[in-house]
């Protein structure tokens, strides 16, 4: 669901989801920018996790993690990341579309912080057909005052690689849940990042990215920091693959 | 904030439309029987005792839906509580906007979620919050005030966000804040060295000109084990 209130003064029709209702209409004025509005037409895949995850999402998470959607929090996935002390990306993926093809999210909510030790992040990733490698935009502790956004490479879930393009909190996004993540893919080897803050506006991170990789699954990426003190939360509203 | 859904489901005429999700929005009311719902009232809720003297107080008036606090240059504290009930009991507010001008020298601004002793008590205002500061620098944190001070590093605050106190007991207290209203991020834990007997908003200005500290409030709820 939208987290704030419409911004334009438009009149759409709000797309009921699972209301079992035809040929009638639910009309919000303003509602158009609301970005949990579920879009027209039929992409090539979408969850919007108003039920328990489905089968078609792969868990490859560290021991410990919980991960469903639709229980802990209604229509959203949650992910929380354990006490482990553990350096390990928990991944929550699905074989990705033919190209070209976006994936979208929104992150309603999130306990991602900053000056813990760890560097908690939160995002979206893709990953080889078995990873692997895996490359993410994330939602991360900068490791110093604050927060950022960030893409980083991984050579396996549990092996940190590099970090790529970093936007500081300067960039004047505010730094923190709510926020949109958006991948457009045009081919394996040509990437763009984008974040929001409102779902109506995307901040480029970054295009044209390489992540040196076959891909074969695209999802969700959460990693707790290796925390010994705090459980890293994170839940996410939709997945739209188009 | 000014949209009201009931938390399931939106009658049409004889069907029910379902918003799946909806009932989990943390915007909801619940209209417990502490809770202050400020978007229902056209003044300040009855009950309350004001300490200090903010220069601007009202409800659903200068910010819609809101209870707003405001006070200049100073060096001042304001408090605007109701009775609690006794302990154990969890408290959480939305700050859904505030005016925080943290420039001036070792100026710092703090609206916060408080918890006092009795609400009738005027002499001892002693008080705890999760605060979100300007402390003359780029980044706010939240904080956590008892005798002590538990604070989490700079990050960026900004409305809107909540607050939440958890009273375990009378020596001790829990405070977290959340950017979305449903995860928690903890920080701190505290004994407030009191009977606590009311809960409320505050406001806390320090420091040379300019400084200011305006803080709406959308909603203070109150949940009982």
């Amino acid at each position: 669901m939208a987290y704030g209130l419409p911004r334009g003064g438009e009149r759409i029709v709000v797309t009921r989801r699972g209301d079992g209702v035809s040929g009638r209409e639910l009309v919000l004025p303003g509602a158009a920018g609301w970005p949990g509005v579920v879009p027209p037409g039929s992409g090539v895949f979408r969850d919007e996790f108003d039920a328990p995850l489905g089968g078609s999402w792969v868990r490859n998470v560290e021991s410990g993690a919980v991960v469903d959607a639709n229980t802990s929090h209604p229509s959203h996935l949650y992910v929380r990341t354990p006490k482990s002390g553990t350096a390990q990306l928990s991944l929550v993926y699905r074989p990705i579309p033919a190209y070209p093809f976006t994936f979208e999210t929104w992150v309603t909510d999130a306990t991602t912080r900053c000056g813990t030790g760890g560097n908690m992040e939160a995002g979206i990733g893709v990953m080889e057909a078995a990873p692997g490698k895996v490359q993410a935009l994330f939602h991360r502790d900068n490791g110093s005052s604050d927060m950022n956004w960030g893409i980083q490479s991984w050579t396996t879930p549990t092996t940190f690689g590099s970090n790529g393009t970093q936007l500081a909190s300067s960039t004047g996004f505010g730094c923190r849940a709510p926020y949109g993540m958006r991948l457009v893919a045009t081919s394996t080897s040509s990437l763009a990042w984008y974040v929001s803050t409102d779902g109506l506006g995307w901040l480029l991170v970054a295009s044209g990215v390489n992540p040196g990789f076959t891909i074969g699954n695209v999802g969700f990426v959460v990693y707790g920091g290796a925390q010994n003190t705090y459980t890293h939360e994170v839940i996410y509203d939709y997945a739209r693959i188009s | 904030m000014g949209l009201l859904l009931p938390q399931r489901s939106a009658r049409e005429g004889q069907r029910d439309i379902v918003l799946p999700g909806l009932r989990a929005l943390p915007d909801v009311p619940r209209n417990g029987p502490w809770d202050k719902e400020f978007a229902q009232h056209s003044n300040v809720p009855p009950g309350y005792i004001l300490q200090g003297a903010p220069t601007v107080l009202d409800c659903n008036k200068t910010v819609p839906g809101c209870l707003y606090l405001k006070h200049g240059n100073g060096n001042v504290r304001y408090m605007v509580m109701w009775p609690s009930p006794p302990a154990p009991f969890t408290v959480i507010g939305k700050i859904s906007m505030w005016d925080v001008d943290p420039s001036g020298s070792n100026a710092s601004q703090q609206p916060g979620l408080t918890i006092s002793t009795a609400a009738t008590d005027t002499t001892n205002q002693r008080s705890i919050g999760v605060w979100a500061i300007g402390d003359g620098t780029a980044n706010s944190r939240p904080q956590i005030h008892g005798t002590s001070i538990a604070q989490n590093a700079p990050q960026s605050v900004h409305p809107p966000f909540w607050l939440k106190l958890v009273v375990n007991s009378n020596t001790s207290v829990d405070g977290y804040i959340s950017w979305g209203g449903r995860l928690w991020i903890f920080v701190g834990n505290i004994n407030p060295g009191f009977t606590v007997g009311s809960f409320g908003v505050s406001g806390v200005v320090t420091g040379s000109s300019p400084a200011s500290n305006a803080a709406a409030w959308e909603y203070l709820r109150v949940t009982t084990p």
